[in-house]
């Protein structure tokens, strides 16, 4: 297993593909069962943004270790139209999921940090971590 | 089944089917990661349907019980080999698999909600600190100033002849008057007889001063037979305050009455008037923010308000604490949504 996957995201097919390689990356840096299941939700979550405003985009996974801690680093890029109003963007209330606080800011809420970057026209980069905790 | 409409009942089936459709291939594929990704999907779909936990985990259990059920003659092949049974070990850890995945939406909502509550909390906490550092300004340093004001207007006064003397007699009456208001405003705000005496004796001194300033009749009546946890009586003597605060602003009423009612298992708090009332229908009415955040303080407590009024006939206020046991424990009612 590589300390860095590249996922294309083109499909449903292929966020499948990026939650698979998540969870065997989450596996080998020694996640119990539950936080696999969130990170493969956090994936879901982001490659599913990137079909539905940017029509394609990547997911990128690496396996880091910090002061003998491992964790996962997981980045979602595209090049679509980008957010306008990244405040609004993650307030529960706005997203596709009518108010239920998943996508973004359900996004946030499951892991140990979430960055959000975006220009408008250019596209937009979330990158999101997770830690072991001992 | 009774009491369930044939859209619901529909939309449950519907929802029953897909879920077989995603424990079966979890079982026969071995691609499981596409089974995986189902069920969060179909999770994710029934939590937008307004599908509740509880709901789900019944669909879950039927489906377990009914693959369980049909255990022999093997459902399929599993993991590529020809000719593996499965056990109901396999069933179970699949399905427990399955379920963890299309839970994992509900865990993002209550992460939210328990965010939004601790939010409120802390906020709760920020003002009670500014309330008190008011009440504090008003006691402690204005009555400082006042004690030195008295100080000065008594030698400037021994200098003075009788006249004079009797002439400045009405500002000291009145300088007292405004001591005694600070006073009491101070204690109105920060209620240390809340502390020792409880709710009743708070409620009552706060209504004296409600009543005294705005030429109010307010009656406090009932009883509370026990005390609750100082946060608990702190929240439903700042509710009943903004209740009277929202008297005093909009409702033009004469009288004001205030109920305490402890049943064997739920404590209610009845702030009724006599004046104009309003519509409790709309989203956010007349009263508007008060009363959302009267609401919002009553969540965090665990309990609830309801409003009961009609334009031109008065209003109602009840602010209802399920949970409650006097006389023993204080079983926090969780905050719901």
């Amino acid at each position: 297993m590589a300390t860095i996957e590249h996922i294309l995201i083109h499909s449903d097919r292929d966020i499948l593909l990026a939650r698979q390689k998540g969870r065997a990356m989450g596996m080998l840096a020694g996640f119990v069962s539950t936080d696999l299941t969130l990170i493969a939700t956090a994936i879901s979550e982001l490659a599913r943004n990137i079909l539905l405003y940017a029509r394609e985009g990547e997911v990128e996974l690496h396996l880091i270790q910090e002061d003998r801690r491992n964790g996962m680093v997981i980045i979602a890029r595209d090049q679509g139209p980008g957010i306008h109003d990244v405040e609004r963007a993650m307030q529960d209330g706005f997203s596709t999921s009518g108010g239920l606080g998943l996508g973004l800011p359900g996004v946030k809420r499951l892991m140990d940090s979430f960055e959000l970057i975006s220009v408008p026209g250019r596209g937009t980069t979330v990158q999101i971590s997770k830690w072991l905790h001992k | 089944m009774t009491g369930l409409s044939q859209s619901s009942i529909r939309r449950r089936e519907s929802a029953l089917a897909d879920y077989r459709r995603v424990l079966d291939q979890m079982l026969a594929e071995p691609d499981e990661e596409a089974a995986l990704s189902q069920a969060y999907n179909l999770g994710r779909t029934l939590l937008a349907a307004g599908m509740g936990l509880l709901d789900l985990l019944d669909l879950h259990h039927q489906v377990l019980a009914e693959r369980l059920g049909a255990i022999s003659p093997p459902v399929k092949d599993y993991g590529g080999s020809a000719g593996v049974v499965l056990t109901p070990r396999d069933i179970s850890r699949a399905a427990g698999r399955l379920l963890a995945e299309a839970m994992s939406s509900h865990e993002m909502l209550l992460r939210g909600y328990t965010e939004a509550n601790d939010a409120l909390l802390r906020m709760n906490e920020r003002l009670e600190r500014q309330i008190g550092q008011i009440a504090h300004a008003l006691h402690d340093e204005s009555g400082q100033l006042l004690a030195a004001v008295f100080v000065e207007l008594d030698q400037s006064l021994k200098t003075m002849p009788e006249a004079e003397q009797l002439r400045l007699e009405p500002v000291r009456e009145l300088l007292e008057r405004m001591e005694n208001q600070l006073r009491r405003m101070a204690h109105e705000l920060r209620p240390t007889i809340l502390d020792d005496l409880g709710l009743r004796a708070a409620l009552e001194f706060l209504s004296d001063g409600v009543a005294a300033r705005n030429n109010l009749a307010i009656t406090v009546e009932g009883q509370l037979n026990c005390r609750l946890p100082p946060p608990v009586e702190l929240g439903l003597y700042r509710c009943v305050q903004e209740c009277l605060n929202n008297v005093v602003r909009h409702a033009r009423a004469r009288k004001v009455r205030i109920r305490l009612l402890s049943g064997p298992q739920a404590l209610e708090i009845r702030v009724a008037d006599d004046g104009c009332g309003f519509d409790p229908a709309p989203a956010i009415p007349a009263r508007g923010i008060g009363l959302v955040g009267l609401r919002e303080r009553m969540r965090v407590l665990g309990g609830k308000l309801e409003i009961r009024s009609h334009p031109g006939s008065g209003a109602e206020i009840r602010l209802q604490l399920p949970g409650v046991v006097c006389g023993g424990n204080y079983v926090p009612a969780p905050a719901v949504s």
